[in-house]
């Protein structure tokens, strides 16, 4: 099964692929084919890809997409996908994105005792560097480590915020100049 | 047939770096390139330092090298960048002269005891079982070592691109190392492809500088070096010019010319320099780009345009750069160009810099992934050290992220890898308010004192200054000040609050020594540079203080040591897929083995706990 990490507008997005779900006799595979119902089942989105007339293979809970397979080869009112041309996909991410934007928007992911430590560390963080970035003799250097420090709290929360990301983001928009 | 302890092959900054650090260690060393003068030749930009490489010269510096000493005595403009943000993310720069670079380097090359320069191409290695143990030159000359360090920089298959036009070479005008990339081919290292570029040279004598922004250095100059005063050579201004619409527009209409956009470059390229076509394709809303007009010397009338490296063909570079104002008439002397090079993937390596497969062979520079000199001479450095101390029996020296960015790039090199030419940045630092420049000496001369590379003469200028800080910083702890005389200094501070020591009084951002003078009466008759360093130690030192479970942690992670043979497919609730990255990755400690890609938390407990059962290994320094 293929995983694939994702930041989707802002949204920490693990996919995966769980490759064909047939019937099989094969014992390896039908333990790899459970395997991968599993990880569906107990997934938060399932994208049910099916070529015309096909049935899913899983129950489509509400919430899920049901998307038509190999939409080059041929026309559909559907929303379509195809692997080919990637016809579709920025479609798709769409539609994932608003589904699950509406979905944390009423979510609460801080449910224990060291998140909630963790996310009044944060606002520390956040208050020092705010009060230091409106204060004339506040440095840089120090106001940036206590952005750190509170990204450093959330880590636990919303997974590492390595400095990859950090020069990405920098980068997006400046170029040094020397 | 000669004998040394130490070969470095490649006379670039890593390689000066290496062969000093390997002869100050007391070894036999000798330095092949393949002509004696292009040692401390700048290939690309005539400049020293900037932001996060400032720190790594000043760390260079600390453990008695080269690059920091002969970058000040070159120096012809020097500025501290980031001059209004803070101490911890200044970084000191200057501009070169490249004649005084290069003939600094290697007069310090020639003066520099147990160091030989042998001029020639090495053209193999020589082998004892799977150990380097020499090298050969063309000739059929052999000489034989006990450690060989590789500095090849873009030699390795270095391809140079003009427009559509591409020839082999390293730099311009020299031959590419084919007969030994075929030989480390043989060695079935891991490689990849990267590319950088420069942008076309101009003639100073026709660019009208009377009509530019001029910008020139700093009142006060910020030397490289904690032994030089002040600048010795001639000081300059650079101009400053921009890129516009017209611009743009030659640009965008000739992009399919262009070596990386029409589709002649595979490699790839760094995010944070893009080339002047990629600026305008990334960049499209933006009208106008800086450019900076460095002059490469004082007697030289070549001027380097920082801001607009290229790989479009010739004519469109010409009139590219009229199109600037001030260049209207400008003569290219030497046009730009992209080259393309291999590098070998740094998770191959030790945190020695030896290859993990090929017991011997250290790599350093340019060639492991990296872009810049002082990434460069940085690496040198630690292979240069490592490959003395494994001649003389000893244990490996290995550098921190706690305690110097040398130890940050290492680490990020040999635990990550690279996906672009990797540069240094004080963000990669986690520990960056107290890795500073202005402390390189405090955390690294010490530990380069024990281990023989820091001279008597640096140790004493050091251990004078150790001295002086500590007798001003005990005097400034038995003077107090009450809150209310605080405050009468204009410093924001409630008037009521308790009395503080004068030591204490300089954590405040806005309380100074002059502060401390007006109060006292007593003017610490004491350098400039010590008052300063006193300053700064206590602008940090709360913050510091509330890092030290992070710095703690990590201590502590890397001094579980994981020994190179574990079997990590015998421990048991390992998942196939830890097995493999560990397998693959051979981390030297817990610490690297947290930081390797995907590797998780749960993973490195059982790796623990199975560390654990068998008898602790030795720690490391």
């Amino acid at each position: 099964m293929i995983e694939v990490r994702f930041d989707l507008d802002g949204l920490p997005i693990t996919f995966l692929d769980t490759a064909g779900l047939r019937e099989s006799d094969d014992v390896i595979e039908k333990i790899g084919v459970a395997r991968a119902k599993n990880r569906a089942v107990t997934a938060d989105l399932r994208v049910h890809m099916l070529l015309q007339n096909e049935t899913p293979q899983l129950t489509v809970v509400a919430g899920d997409i049901v998307v038509r397979a190999k939409s080059d080869e041929a026309e559909s009112a559907d929303l379509g996908v195809s692997g080919k041309t990637g016809a579709g996909v920025d479609n798709l991410l769409e539609l994932i994105g608003q589904e699950l934007r509406q979905r944390v928007a009423t979510i609460g992911v801080a449910m224990r005792e060291r998140h909630r430590v963790a996310l009044g560390q944060a606002i520390v963080g956040l208050n020092v560097a705010i009060s230091a970035i409106e204060n004339p003799t506040g440095m840089s250097d120090l106001i940036a480590e206590d952005l750190r420090s509170a990204v450093r709290a959330v880590d636990s929360l919303v997974g590492r915020v390595d400095v990859e990301h950090v020069l990405d983001e920098i980068f997006m928009s400046f170029c040094i100049g020397k | 047939m000669k004998h040394y302890d130490v070969i470095v092959i490649g006379g670039g900054h890593a390689g000066t770096e290496a062969a000093h650090a390997a002869a100050r260690m007391g070894v036999s060393t000798a330095l092949v390139t393949l002509r004696a003068d292009t040692i401390g030749v700048m290939s690309c930009n005539p400049a020293i330092g900037g932001l996060g490489k400032g720190h790594l010269v000043r760390e260079i510096d600390a453990l008695d090298g080269v690059m920091g000493v002969v970058a000040d005595l070159a120096g012809i403009q020097f500025r501290l960048l980031n001059r209004t943000k803070g101490p911890a993310v200044q970084g000191p720069r200057a501009q070169s002269d490249r004649a005084i670079y290069r003939t600094e380097m290697q007069r310090l090359t020639a003066e520099q005891e147990n160091l030989d320069v042998i001029e020639g191409e090495v053209s193999d290695f020589i082998m004892k079982d799977d150990r380097v143990c020499g090298a050969l030159l063309p000739d059929g000359s052999e000489i034989q070592a006990s450690a060989v360090i590789l500095t090849t920089g873009t030699f390795l298959r270095g391809v140079i691109h003009v427009g559509d036009v591409a020839k082999p070479g390293g730099r311009i005008g020299e031959k590419p190392s084919i007969l030994l990339a075929e030989r480390i081919d043989s060695f079935d290292l891991p490689l990849g492809r990267l590319k950088t570029g420069t942008p076309p040279r101009l003639d100073g004598r026709t660019i009208s500088w009377d009509k530019l922004e001029m910008q020139p250095g700093d009142d006060d100059p910020t030397m490289f070096s904690f032994l030089s005063k002040t600048p010795t050579a001639k000081q300059i201004s650079c101009g400053i010019t921009h890129t516009n619409e017209n611009t743009h527009d030659i640009i965008r209409e000739n992009l399919k010319r262009s070596a990386m956009y029409g589709g002649h470059i595979d490699g790839i390229g760094p995010r944070y320099c893009p080339s002047i076509e990629d600026k305008i394709v990334r960049f499209a809303d933006k009208t106008s780009h800086q450019i900076f007009l460095e002059p490469e010397g004082v007697t030289d009338h070549t001027v380097y345009p920082n801001g607009i490296s290229t790989s479009l063909p010739v004519d469109v570079q010409d009139s590219y750069v009229r199109s600037i104002f001030g260049l209207e008439s400008a003569v290219i002397l030497q046009p730009g160009y992209a080259i393309e090079y291999d590098y070998v993937d740094p998770r191959a390596l030790k945190l020695t810099l030896e290859l993990k497969d090929v017991a011997g062979l250290y790599l350093a520079g340019q060639i492991n992934g990296t872009t810049g000199y002082e990434e460069a001479a940085a690496q040198g450095m630690v292979a240069g050290l490592n490959a003395a101390r494994s001649v003389k029996g000893e244990e490996p020296l290995y550098f921190s992220r706690r305690s110097s960015y040398i130890g940050v790039m290492i680490d990020d090199l040999t635990t990550r890898g690279v996906t672009e030419p990797y540069r240094m940045f004080t963000s990669r630092a986690e520990f960056r308010l107290s890795l500073r420049a202005d402390n390189a000496d405090q955390r690294l001369t010490e530990i380069g004192r024990d281990v023989g590379c820091v001279s008597d003469d640096r140790w004493k200028k050091y251990s004078d200054k150790m001295v002086n800080i500590t007798r001003i910083r005990d005097k400034l702890k038995s003077i107090t000040f009450s809150a209310r005389e605080i405050a009468g200094q204009g410093v924001k501070l409630n008037a009521d609050g308790p009395r503080r020591t004068a030591l204490d009084a300089l954590t405040l951002t806005d309380f100074e020594f002059s502060d401390i003078s007006t109060l006292t009466h007593d003017f610490f008759d004491v350098d400039q540079v010590i008052k300063q360093q006193i300053k700064y130690d206590a602008l940090y030192v709360n913050y510091i203080a509330r890092q030290e479970k992070d710095t703690a942690a990590m201590e502590r992670d890397e001094k579980q040591l994981i020994p190179s043979d574990l079997d990590y497919s015998g421990i048991s609730g390992l998942s196939n897929e830890m097995v493999a990255k560990l397998t693959k990755a051979r981390p030297e400690s817990i610490a690297k083995a947290g930081r390797i890609d995907g590797v998780t938390p749960a993973a490195l407990m059982l790796v623990l706990s199975r560390l654990r059962k068998v008898p602790r290994q030795k720690t490391g320094s």
